[in-house]
């Protein structure tokens, strides 16, 4: 049993290779000689030395495959050939995983030894893989290169995960490693022939030079990414030209299903703030997200709130999902499955805009569409619909005054030719640009023919928004919990359409139909250029998984050693961004007749006649546009607020301008009453036993302000929702005592023997010492004298006693000298001196040879 | 009964003389995956698949698996397997043999029957995609099996048409995009003509014998073919074979139901071929 530990401790040597600079910072002799070669280290970083590490390139890396798609077909195949399914399809992806790893191996081997030199594109492989019969005993970068089969000790890698450890972290960690077996080596006599569609592979350089690592990893992974590339189809390898599933491993391109991953922080690819950083932070959520869930939506703000963000609540729910859940041996495959299908749901966007645009703009020419739309919008029935279609292209096409998509649509634009290469019929992607510029004039001056004609205030739900419209909104989740507060007090059911698809056939139901199709289609038509780099590249792809910081530190926003500075940063980056939701100013004002406090929606409020517009304004037209800006939350109950500052108290005759829409966030479980200016509303609290409860409150705030300025004032209409989130979560990160890098090297050896030693467990008082990359002794100063002693002479410990110092310090923490009795050596005590005081400060500890000869065999 | 029997000897009698073309896969001794175009020849088409093999009776054309095919990438492959009629539309005017004979003996294509192993879109509604396939067919046939061009890395390249088949045999129905989607319209087939010296412009072509609906055919087989028919040998699925005097051909065949019911020549079918009567 213990010789099968050792193995397995063996092979996780090479699962964490780990830098000897970490030890720099660890005050201790230690620092003095390298590890003996038979320690093995788990690293535990925390976030920001996580993000530190980024930089850095890989030296172990997983290769991931995702082969449902090949075993999908082999097994069509079998039933159609007659062949026995399991036999057929675990031969079939035997091979795709052999071929794989032969294919990588060589190409490791070959940029090591020199024969294959680095390359930028394809092109160029031809030249340099002729060499490859070439012999050279050169070793440019690592001494040994090992591969191991990931599948079978998955848990291993929970570590990856944890960004903090306590006893009972320690305790899980411990436990896998006690019953791990060792994992297999990719030679093809170890790969089975089973149905396992989504292997996973570990390569791990031994780095023999960091400094020169340093200067080239990025450029070796990424010709190591393009030889893979090519010779997966160009390979003149007997072995695999010979085997007659050859072909058949060529039908699905090999770069969509094979994926590279870095173990652990350091990165594959040189970190760049560019979308591929950007849809990593995507990718991660893969892991965390409901996978029915993946609805492709919003635009590229989402990706930059995801810079902004924590992601402290990704990073807890791996934690949660992956860690603890020791048994859960799925979370790689799940991660594939999910990336496989948010590629695919991208991808079948594009196909279904083109086919929109396409048909539509063959069918019904555009002054065709342009009057079949205005003659829709003029019938009283379509009202509802239509404000739907005009509040969606709002939110896309607005120039005021900020825009949310604006610039989407510009990066759009300049990118279209990207997305092309995924069509081969119907309109380009420019063409639907094009096509959407125009419909989108249409769409305005429809618009503002309705507002102008408006009588009533517009009917509206929730539900009938799009779902980009929805998901855009929802991101702030306060608005989804008032309006699910709103759905109480009055049930709305989402309106099914069941007209049929006439408009266009298959297509859509009505004209105001396809226009709001056609505005939803740019919105995913956008989502897919900002992923295309990530999930829908032709190249290989890479990612850094397991760095939730990665994309954050490369574009600037995160700085992993001024956490602090960086926090108020990104507070002001959210302020910033909550502008995004601002509004031109508008002229309303409210009769005075009400009670502070009062729970009223604005639409209350219009419905009353409580609001008077500007006399310049036409009233109907400014409604409108209130409902329009303010959306569903024109229905939702706020109280209401109102300043009186800067204002004459005595004047009786006041007026008050309205001030914006005020909303305050809070996490219902640990502040059941929030605070606010405007007092605590706990009518949006909802299922109070829901951990994850957002409260909220809203106010409509109101400025007092004398009679003879109001025709001066336009108050500016803000929507402030983040504002609240981004100061509760600068607090929260305020507080946090992890904000500086840290790292721990715990020795497995150490860990797997204390758990063993302690019933499977680890005691609270060993994790200082475990963390310090240590034994577990009865104290901090014990734990130095055998690490040092160990290091020293190569021999291990079986026990130690420490002597108490007599100086006239009288310190009980003191010790002058230690009596170590060595494993295999009898009952014989070696006296060192030592010295050591408190936890381990000023620790010394002569080690010579002369002391333990006598023990060395 | 007597229908029972009727339609066995129809079946018989048919395959002897017609065209027929069937997909298949296999696997062969060492493992290797075989996919081939089996030609059969009937009586009356012994010429094409001795051109097309130099044997008179049956002809295995092999195929290659296509090279990244299996991708979401793919816009004709996700169009094939999921929206096949809104992208694409089938010509009535179906392929003739000298153009067929020139697209087999180029090996460069490949058949995708509906419940080809490489639908990765929609594997779970093999009947309903075995039926949006047979639309392309106009008429109701027993199947229908795409053929796509491949390019010289065997990446499928562009979808051409569609084999077909009935009680009766096989005819090939070229396929472009569909109008209602797009306007440009490939034209592979006609640039095939070209390579090949020939013309299908119907325009130049004579005609001076024109068959119509026999009543003698309808009573005894209850199929009817419709021909406009012009040139060489021709052959009209019910088995029976007509010399016309021109050299040159143009061939409408209009393949009724092969079960009983009665043959619908729609206005659109008609014209298409009264057009090349001119």
């Amino acid at each position: 049993m213990k010789k099968q530990i050792k193995n397995t401790l063996a092979a996780l040597t090479l699962i964490n290779c780990f830098s000897l600079s970490v030890f720099s910072q660890d005050k201790t002799s230690l620092q003095s000689k390298p590890q003996t070669a038979d320690q093995n280290w788990l690293n535990i970083s925390n976030s920001p030395k996580c993000a530190a590490d980024m930089g850095k390139p890989s030296d172990s890396i997983f290769i991931t495959a995702t082969l449902r798609n090949t075993g999908i077909m082999l097994n069509n195949l079998a039933k159609q050939t007659g062949q026995d399914p399991a036999n057929f399809v675990g031969n079939g992806l035997k091979f795709y995983k052999t071929k794989l790893n032969i294919l990588a191996q060589t190409i490791i081997d070959g940029m090591n030894s020199g024969t294959l030199s680095f390359v930028t594109k394809e092109s160029d492989v031809l030249n340099q893989w002729a060499k490859l019969n070439e012999t050279s005993n050169t070793k440019s970068f690592f001494n040994t290169s090992t591969c191991s089969q990931v599948n079978e000790i998955n848990s291993y890698y929970s570590n990856l995960f944890l960004r903090g450890i306590n006893a009972d972290t320690l305790t899980q960690l411990a436990e896998k490693f006690s019953e791990a077996k060792s994992p297999l080596n990719c030679d093809s006599i170890n790969i089975k022939n089973d149905l396992d569609l989504y292997p996973v592979f570990n390569y791990n350089l031994k780095i023999a030079d960091q400094k020169k690592w340093e200067q080239s990893g990025f450029d070796f992974w990424s010709s190591f990414k393009i030889y893979l590339s090519w010779s997966w189809r160009n390979s003149k390898n007997s072995v695999i030209t010979s085997h007659p599933m050859n072909k058949m491993s060529m039908l699905a391109p090999m770069e969509e299903q094979v994926l590279l991953l870095s173990n652990g922080c350091k990165s594959i690819e040189r970190p760049e703030c560019n979308s591929d950083f950007l849809s990593s932070a995507e990718l991660r959520n893969l892991f965390t997200t409901d996978r029915s869930k993946l609805e492709l939506s919003g635009s590229s703000l989402e990706m930059k709130d995801l810079i902004m963000d924590n992601n402290d609540k990704t990073d807890s729910k791996i934690k949660e999902t992956l860690a603890k859940n020791s048994g859960d041996q799925t979370w790689i495959k799940d991660f594939q499955k999910s990336y496989l299908g948010f590629s695919s749901k991208n991808i079948e966007n594009l196909y279904i805009a083109n086919k929109l645009f396409s048909s539509l703009m063959t069918q019904k020419n555009k002054s065709q569409m342009n009057s079949d739309l205005v003659a829709e919008m003029s019938k009283p029935e379509n009202l509802e619909e239509a404000n739907y279609l005009c509040s969606e292209h709002r939110m896309l096409t607005q120039e005021q005054p900020l825009n949310v998509y604006k610039f989407d649509l510009d990066n759009l634009k300049a990118n279209s030719s990207k997305l092309d290469q995924y069509l081969k019929y119907g309109m380009t992607v420019s063409d639907m640009l094009k096509a959407h510029a125009d419909i989108s004039n249409s769409i305005t001056v429809a618009c503002n023919v309705v507002d102008k004609n408006l009588k009533t205030v517009v009917q509206q739900n929730w539900n009938n928004y799009r779902p980009w419209y929805q998901n855009f909104l929802s991101r702030y989740q306060i608005i989804k919990a008032a309006i699910e507060v709103e759905k109480q007090d009055a049930p709305v059911t989402a309106f099914i359409d069941q007209r049929p698809l006439t408009y266009l056939k298959d297509q859509c139901t009505s004209a105001i139909d396809c226009h709001r199709k056609m505005t939803e289609s740019i919105v995913y038509l956008n989502k897919l250029l900002i992923h295309s780099r990530t999930f829908l590249r032709a190249e290989l792809q890479s990612a850094p998984l397991f760095n939730e910081r990665a994309e954050k530190v490369a574009c600037g926003m995160y700085d992993p050693f001024e956490a602090s500075r960086l926090n108020k940063k990104k507070l002001v980056a959210d302020i910033a961004s909550s502008l995004l939701f601002g509004w031109t100013s508008l002229p309303i004002y409210l009769d005075i007749n009400f009670k502070p406090k009062e729970l009223i929606s604005f639409n209350k409020l219009m419905q009353d006649g409580k609001i008077r517009f500007d006399a310049e304004f036409d009233k109907n037209q400014m409604t409108k546009t209130i409902s329009l800006n303010l959306g569903s939350f024109v229905n939702v109950p706020c109280a209401i607020n109102i300043s009186e500052t800067g204002v004459d108290l005595s004047e009786t005759n006041s007026n008050y301008v309205f001030k914006g829409l005020g909303v305050n966030a809070c996490k219902g479980k640990k502040s059941e009453t929030t605070e606010s200016p405007t007092g605590s509303i706990d009518v949006f609290k909802k299922n109070p036993e829901s951990d994850l409860q957002v409260c909220g409150q809203c106010s409509l705030n109101f400025e007092k302000i004398a009679t003879t300025n109001m025709l001066n004032v336009y108050a500016p209409l803000r929507f402030v929702l983040r504002l609240a989130q981004s100061l509760m979560r600068y607090q929260n990160v305020k507080n946090d005592d992890t904000i500086n890098p840290r790292e721990f090297n715990i020795s497995t050896k150490s860990l797997v023997e204390t758990y063993a030693k302690n019933n499977n467990r680890i005691p609270e008082a060993c994790v200082p010492m475990l963390a310090r990359g240590l034994s577990c002794q009865s104290n901090i100063c014990e734990a130095l004298a055998v690490k040092e002693f160990e290091i020293k002479s190569g021999l291990e410990v079986e026990n130690i006693e420490l002597g108490r110092s007599q100086s006239e310090s009288g310190s009980t923490d003191d010790y002058d000298s230690a009596w170590i009795r060595v494993k295999g050596c009898g009952d014989k005590q070696i006296r060192m001196t030592f010295r050591c005081s408190g936890q381990g400060d000023s620790f010394w500890m002569p080690v010579s040879a002369r002391e333990y000869k006598q023990c060395v065999k | 009964m007597k229908t029972l029997i009727t339609i066995i000897l129809l079946a018989l009698t048919v395959q002897t003389f017609a065209l027929d073309m069937k997909s298949k896969i296999a696997v062969d001794a060492t493992g290797e995956i075989q996919k081939y175009l089996e030609v059969n020849c009937g009586s009356n088409e012994k010429n094409f698949c001795h051109q097309l093999c130099s044997d008179s009776t049956s002809c295995r054309i092999p195929e290659n698996l296509c090279q990244d095919c299996v991708t979401q990438k793919s816009q004709m492959m996700y169009s094939i397997f999921t929206d096949i009629n809104t992208i694409f539309k089938s010509d009535i005017m179906f392929v003739e043999n000298q153009q067929l004979l020139t697209f087999l003996k180029s090996k460069k294509f490949i058949s995708i029957p509906h419940d080809l192993f490489i639908n990765m879109f929609t594997p779970e509604k093999k009947e309903a995609l075995k039926n949006e396939f047979e639309k392309l067919c106009q008429i109701r046939v027993q199947s229908a099996t795409l053929l796509a061009t491949v390019n010289e890395d065997n990446q499928a390249d562009q979808l051409v048409g569609v084999i077909c088949q009935d009680a009766m045999g096989s005819v090939v129905l070229p396929i472009s995009l569909n109008p209602a989607f797009a306007n440009q319209q490939p034209n592979f087939w006609e640039n095939l003509n070209a390579q090949i010296g020939q013309t299908t412009d119907g325009l130049k072509l004579k005609l001076t014998t024109e068959l119509s609906v026999s009543t003698r055919q309808q009573n005894t087989y209850k199929i009817a073919d419709f021909t406009v028919a012009t040139g060489k040998p021709i052959v009209i699925h019910s088995g029976l074979s007509i010399q016309t005097e021109l050299s040159q051909s143009s061939v409408c065949k209009i393949r009724s139901y092969t079960d009983g019911t009665s043959p619908v020549i729609n206005n659109e079918i008609y014209d298409k071929c009264m057009k090349n009567k001119k």
